[in-house]
């Protein structure tokens, strides 16, 4: 074992002592990392960062040496890495308390709560992404906007209905499509069948959700499903929609469907519904619809799309999807992303 | 490193006393920019750029960004630092 310097957490047995590190800090071993970086002395691990995609997570020292810039050092560590990579921008999830220790390194704050801070780091930062999203949204003056986010895994009769039923209420809807690759469905196919969906529906326009909303950075648990961080997790992307973006997009109102099924998700409504109002931005709960038996939801499309002969459950389908989203379902894109369903666990 | 078809480089750490610097190609290749951040901006923001801009020119390198982020790093840490990422910004390049 090295006795002193910086090493990656690569073996069992050093995930071992880094998940032990962050367990006496209170913490748990983050999820999908992809680098570890840990740094020993007297053969005894002291200090570790990780790296999930494009996020720093899990930056932890040991009660014995804090305040010695080694939190400092092994984020500096892993950031280079991670631009090494080929990431242009590198984004750091931790406790409120630590967001001042790496914004003199050059991280830039994007939001924060009680319990987590976002900051980010390289371009393209917040500012340069609000402005190209400005100018795709390209909005009437002085007309109420509201907003719907979605994940749309894939686009369902559910989420049609919730954007007529937004447009009714508001003349204009933005509907943000969850930018994240963490769905059975890609991104560039959920943002598609969302366009191809909702055409028709005057007043509302379709745009990719950016880094800013659902995403690993902002809420690392509506990927990972652990119900007991979705609060924090919650808690920090309703921070970033109703403190930055709505007010920078002139947003006025956000409508979700009600979250009968998923406690990420509903704990994700619950933590909008206290958020939202207190920065003076409306929150509208509303109803999902229903189709077949009970409500339509995109899990059901994906249980269906689990069965090996889904291309014969066609009228069931329809219960629940558009025409658009049907043809996509059943076309060889479709076919290949139900077999790869079939072999994946998780919710998504 | 070239993420896609870009050439890039990066060099330094975010250590006290040292500076970060990456430098990529210039979107066409032309104009090319220098951001600068530091800790001592206000007391000491136009020399570093001077610096690098000097480097620069030693390099014989335009059309390409430089982003820069100093920790209170001293000039012969910033020459040595702009040398390095020169250098492998070139061989990135061919």
């Amino acid at each position: 074992m090295l006795a002193q310097g910086y090493n990656h957490i690569v073996t069992p047995r050093e995930r071992a002592a880094a998940a032990e590190l962050l367990r006496e800090a209170g913490l748990d071993m983050p999820e999908g990392i992809d680098t570890g970086l840990g740094f020993y002395e007297d053969g005894r691990l002291v200090g570790v960062a990780f790296l999930a995609g494009n996020v720093i997570c899990g930056v932890c020292t040991s009660s014995t040496h804090q305040e010695q810039g080694l939190a400092s050092s092994l984020v500096g560590r892993i950031l280079t890495e991670a631009l090494g990579k080929g990431f242009g921008r590198v984004c750091i999830f931790t406790k409120p308390e630590e967001a001042p220790k790496f914004a003199v390194m050059g991280f830039h704050l994007v939001a924060a709560t009680e319990a987590a801070a976002l900051l980010e780091f390289g371009s393209p930062d917040y500012a340069a992404w609000m402005r190209q999203t400005r100018a795709e949204l390209a909005q009437g003056e002085n007309v109420p906007l509201g907003a719907v986010v979605m994940n749309a895994n894939p686009f369902t009769l559910g989420h049609r209905g919730l954007v007529e039923e937004a447009v009714r209420r508001c003349p204009q809807v933005v509907v943000f499509v969850v930018e994240e690759d963490a769905s059975a469905f890609p991104f560039a196919d959920r943002l598609a069948l969302v366009r191809h969906g909702v055409s028709g529906i005057a007043g509302a326009a379709v745009l990719p959700a950016g880094p800013y909303m659902v995403s690993r950075g902002s809420f690392p648990a509506y990927f990972s499903g652990k119900a007991a961080h979705a609060a924090v997790h919650a808690g920090l992307d309703a921070e970033i929609f109703a403190a930055k973006v709505a007010p920078d997009l002139g947003i006025a109102i956000r409508f979700v469907g009600d979250e009968p099924y998923c406690p990420a998700t509903a704990t994700y409504n619950a933590v909008m519904r206290r958020v939202l109002p207190a920065h003076g931005i409306g929150f509208c709960e509303m109803p999902r619809r229903c189709g077949g038996e009970g409500i339509i939801s995109a899990s059901k499309v994906r249980e269906i799309l689990r069965d090996e002969r889904y291309g014969q459950r066609t009228e069931e389908l329809r219960q629940l999807v558009p025409e658009t989203t049907l043809e996509f379902l059943l076309s060889d894109k479709g076919r290949g992303i139900a077999e790869a369903l079939r072999g994946r666990s998780g919710r998504h | 490193m070239t993420v896609g078809q870009i050439a890039s480089a990066q060099a330094g750490t975010l250590e006290s006393n040292d500076i970060f610097i990456r430098m990529t190609a210039a979107p066409d290749g032309k104009g090319g920019s220098i951001a600068v951040e530091s800790i001592v901006m206000q007391q000491f923001g136009d020399d570093i750029l001077q610096t690098i801009k000097d480097c620069l020119a030693a390099a014989g390198l335009d059309g390409v960004d430089i982003h820069a982020n100093d920790r209170g790093a001293l000039k012969c840490t910033i020459v040595a630092r702009m040398e390095a990422v020169a250098a492998r910004y070139k061989e990135a390049r061919r």
